[in-house]
């Protein structure tokens, strides 16, 4: 009897530590995440570069490129218009609404030529255009400057593009204010090649025109020209890798192949994360009068067919679709954020083994647009992706315990996530696997 | 009879006062809802969205019933519109409390 009642509770130990077991071990060893902000008070800060030693440059929309330096101090290095208290000020530098100084990236070789790239908004090569929302308007341009060995300056300015598109005046559309879709983030790819992404400026010629800057990725050297193995449509401007999109504020590179992917902001309808293809077309076309559609406020259809109220998303999408399947050298997205539009501000691919079953994977920062009935949706994703680059596998949301407005992601040396917000922060976002 | 004249006057106006200057706890409700998306928290303004913190209430109260009414005041107008168009006499009073309020 004895034994046998041993035996009952043997049983039944074993059986409650077999059923326990489950609920507490997280057997996808998934990473264990922690949130930290590192700077505040900023105004709109928009994107980070970093050198391998964790000096980390910032742009803010509407002042300027400053650093903080690996020892923590802080220097405010090329203003904007109006700003103050900056090493050097460009005085044509100016923001407004969307656009601004915008994407930054470092030199590959920065250690050696201090050079960096810095995106943003200028009025200095306007010339006879931008009169009107109508015609060509250069007006973002791409910077190259060399940064002091003391991080304190910046010298030795070259503007090396000068004529990406950008909006002058106010028009008949939601979000509808000048400096609407400028892309405008940098990256350096693989290849050791710059790439820039612009937008389409609300002017619906731009994303399939073979010659104006708007609604490409661009792929360029140092001093602005063209890589030579870009291969755009005959009559296109060398310069660009893709055309054809709406407004690509992230792009990155994944580590197993070096593939370029892009995440991009839908109109009320179908954020894209998509795998480029040299010379492959995004498939953005909001011209009026083609695909069907009739005539579009100031001639440009992207909002359409109902910019006043919510309607069904792909309702919208059937009427004026993210990538349009007319064209032959569309490159379809990987995942569209399930039909629904709600700010996919930028993208960083996960590096690490901190990452854990993370790593490879990419980041994508949302910002949270709830218009119309979407449901904002402020959070950053991870998104795992086919090798093909076709379609997804999985989208996971990082458990960062924010809600932010996350404008720019970027992967520090340190293999933490860096997060600029809206809110006038940046966040370090680490990862510990198990 | 001027006594109890005053008196109902004097009611009148202590109980409609809310309704006039709106409840602060309710407006932030309300903004919670929806308009922190763009204006962000306490409405400090976040990207192309303007700060709203701090503005006078019969400005915030004229500007919402501006877009009510369907009037496009801005390059955000029809988003602003849409905003809007759901909002009552008192959540507008309410809001218009609470964003005055942030300082």
């Amino acid at each position: 009897m004895i034994k046998k009642s041993k035996l009952l509770s043997a049983v039944a130990i074993a059986t409650a530590s077999f059923m326990a077991a489950p609920s507490h071990a997280d057997t996808m060893n998934t990473p264990d995440i922690s949130a930290m902000s590192i700077m505040n008070g900023l105004e709109n800060p928009w994107d980070m570069a970093f050198t391998k030693g964790g000096d980390m440059f910032v742009t803010e929309k509407c002042k300027g490129l400053s650093v903080k330096t690996s020892s923590g101090s802080v220097h405010a290095l090329a203003g904007m218009k109006g700003s103050k208290g900056y090493a050097s000020t460009f005085n044509d530098l100016f923001c407004s609404g969307q656009a601004g100084m915008m994407g930054v990236a470092l030199d590959p070789n920065f250690n050696k030529n201090r050079r960096i790239y810095v995106a943003s908004t200028s009025d200095k090569y306007h010339g006879n255009g931008c009169k009107t929302n109508d015609e060509k308007c250069d007006g973002n341009i791409i910077m190259r400057m060399e940064v002091s060995k003391d991080f304190k300056s910046v010298s030795n300015r070259v503007d090396i593009v000068k004529d990406i598109q950008y909006k002058p005046f106010e028009s008949n559309h939601p979000f509808g204010g000048p400096g609407a879709h400028n892309g405008n983030r940098l990256r350096f790819g693989p290849d050791g090649y710059l790439w820039a992404t612009t937008g389409d400026r609300h002017r619906g010629v731009v994303p399939q025109s073979p010659k104006l800057l708007g609604g490409n990725v661009l792929r360029i050297d140092t001093d602005g020209k063209a890589h030579p193995g870009n291969k755009p449509p005959r009559g296109f401007d060398k310069r660009m890798y893709t055309y054809g999109h709406r407004n690509v504020q992230g792009i990155d590179f994944r580590p197993s192949d070096g593939r370029a992917f892009t995440a991009e902001h839908g109109p009320w309808q179908n954020d894209e994360i998509t795998a480029l293809v040299n010379g492959g077309n995004g498939g953005w076309d909001p011209r009026p009068n083609v695909g069907g559609r009739g005539d579009c406020p100031d001639k440009y259809c992207g909002y359409m067919p109902n910019q006043k109220e919510g309607m069904l998303p792909a309702k919208r999408a059937q009427f004026m679709p993210m990538s349009d399947t007319r064209f032959s050298d569309l490159m379809p997205p990987a995942w569209n954020n399930n039909g629904l539009s709600q700010g996919t501000g930028s993208a960083a691919f996960l590096k690490g083994k901190n990452w854990g079953y993370w790593e490879g994977r990419m980041a994508v920062g949302i910002m949270g647009i709830g218009f119309g009935g979407t449901p904002s949706g402020m959070r950053i994703d991870v998104v795992d992706i086919a090798k093909d680059g076709q379609s997804i596998k999985s989208v996971i949301h990082m458990p960062t315990g924010l809600t932010k407005r996350f404008r720019g992601l970027r992967l520090g040396p340190d293999n933490a996530l860096y997060a600029a917000v809206d809110e006038g922060e940046i966040y370090k976002i680490t990862a510990t696997a198990k | 009879m001027k006594g109890l004249l005053l008196g109902i006057v004097s009611l009148c106006l202590f109980v409609s006062k809310p309704a006039l200057s709106g409840d602060i706890d309710a407006g932030e409700a309300r903004y919670a809802q929806n308009c922190g998306n763009c204006h962000g928290p306490g409405g400090m303004g976040l990207a192309s969205y303007p700060k709203i913190k701090g503005k006078e209430i019969p400005y915030l109260i004229d500007r919402l019933k501006t877009y009510r009414a369907g009037t496009k005041i801005g390059p955000n107008s029809d988003l602003m519109i849409m905003m809007a168009m759901p909002l009552s006499d008192a959540e507008i009073a309410n809001l218009a409390a609470y964003l005055n309020a942030q300082k």
